[in-house]
């Protein structure tokens, strides 16, 4: 019996190997992978103008950019990290067992994201501080971000490893590749329109 | 892999990850010399103390003279481990003497101020020097971890005065060379270029 949206998130922020298992399986579960970045997307969004046009009180066309990077990151991080991961995983990487389709990888790399909701609490964090007399610190916000996204890339090496049926070895090898992959199309593309 | 397994398996992470770091040699030359424990002397500082004399008898007295502070300070922005080492335990000895003093010492305040953003601006330049690099991030968790609060003065992100406890210089300093790198700057890069002016240097 498949689990609900809830347990889901729940289990694939725990990762949990056999929730990957389901979503990759489950072909209906795209919505709720698409869901699933677009919350954090969203929430990422909020957040970083919260932070720097109300807390910080950076002028708007200021604030706009890291708002939009927010939005853009994990976005172009589903599609374009998918992509690299199916052909780089589905090709030099693949194992024995490797039976593999774009879509299921973009199904397991989409709940991959779940621990980034999170990082709305961490935008918040320093009005928070504010509001308890405890000071301006950027530490902990710096922290939890660097734990959160920390957190999401080890659920997105589980999330391939399910998606491609290998190795984590394979796995940590095609993210790494797929990563780089990644930064050097939107680097090149930023460099050809400069 | 059920969750108890996922936590088993970060759990032998961390304890991995514990097992590689007690197991470096903190007296290895070259290597960052870690504060010692109040009351001790650090082996692994023995060069520096001979290379930086003045430094460190200026350091121990409370008489610290800018020739000798100023010897370190720019052998730190030119990637010496061991003028690291030594700014960091002169770091340490001033913020203790600062928290005992029944009146804050001004001139005090301010080399440790300065010496946040010496860190900070090491860690930005250090960019082709991992090691370097690994190493103010070390002395910044160390100083952290073991000098007291002394609410300094740093400048955030804007270039304004924000209150800068012990190492949050270099803190944010890493946050923003994080910020500035892999797949974020090249998508800020990016959105600079298609929409123009902003950069990832220009974030906020």
């Amino acid at each position: 019996m498949s689990q609900s949206f809830p347990a889901r998130l729940w289990k694939a922020s725990l990762l949990d190997a056999d929730t990957y298992e389901e979503v990759e399986a489950d072909p209906t579960s795209i919505r709720q992978a698409a869901l699933v970045v677009l919350l954090v997307a969203g929430t990422g969004g909020i957040g970083s103008w919260w932070l720097h046009a109300v807390h910080r009180g950076i002028p708007t066309d200021v604030a706009l950019l890291p708002a939009a990077l927010e939005i853009l990151e994990p976005l172009v991080l589903w599609l374009g990290g998918s992509f690299f991961s199916y052909t780089v995983g589905a090709t030099f990487f693949r194992g024995p067992e490797t039976e593999t389709d774009f879509a299921e990888v973009l199904r397991t790399v989409g709940f991959a994201f779940t621990p980034g909701i999170v990082r709305i609490v961490g935008f918040g964090l320093p009005s928070i501080q504010g509001l308890l007399g405890l000071g301006d610190s950027e530490i902990p916000r710096i922290l939890l971000n660097t734990v959160l996204e920390t957190w999401v890339l080890v659920a997105g090496i589980v999330a391939i490893r399910q998606a491609l049926d290998f190795t984590t070895g394979r796995a940590i090898a095609t993210y790494g590749s797929a990563y780089l992959l990644l930064y050097l199309v939107v680097m090149g593309l930023s460099t050809a329109l400069t | 892999m059920s969750s108890g397994r996922a936590a088993r398996r970060i759990g032998l992470a961390i304890v991995a990850l514990g097992l590689v770091a007690a197991g470096r040699d903190p007296s290895k030359p070259g290597a960052y010399c870690p504060l010692p424990e109040p009351g001790e002397v650090s082996k692994c500082l023995a060069d520096a103390q001979q290379t930086y004399q003045g430094f460190f008898l200026g350091v121990e007295d409370g008489k610290l003279d800018d020739a000798a502070a100023q010897q370190v300070e720019a052998a730190v922005r030119d990637g010496h481990l061991d003028a690291l080492s030594s700014l960091s335990y002169g770091y340490f000895m001033l913020a203790h003497a600062q928290a005992v003093a029944e009146h804050p010492d001004a001139a005090r305040l301010e080399r440790l101020e300065r010496w946040n953003q010496l860190l900070a601006d090491a860690y930005a330049d250090s960019g082709s020097d991992p090691r370097y690099r690994a190493a103010l991030r070390e002395a910044a968790i160390d100083i952290n971890a073991n000098a007291p609060a002394l609410g300094l003065r740093c400048k955030n992100e804007q270039g304004a005065e924000a209150r800068c406890d012990s190492t949050e210089a270099v803190v944010r300093a890493i946050d923003l060379a994080r910020q500035q790198t892999g797949l974020r700057g090249a998508l800020s890069r990016l959105l600079g270029s298609l929409f123009g002016g902003t950069g990832a240097e220009e974030q906020p």
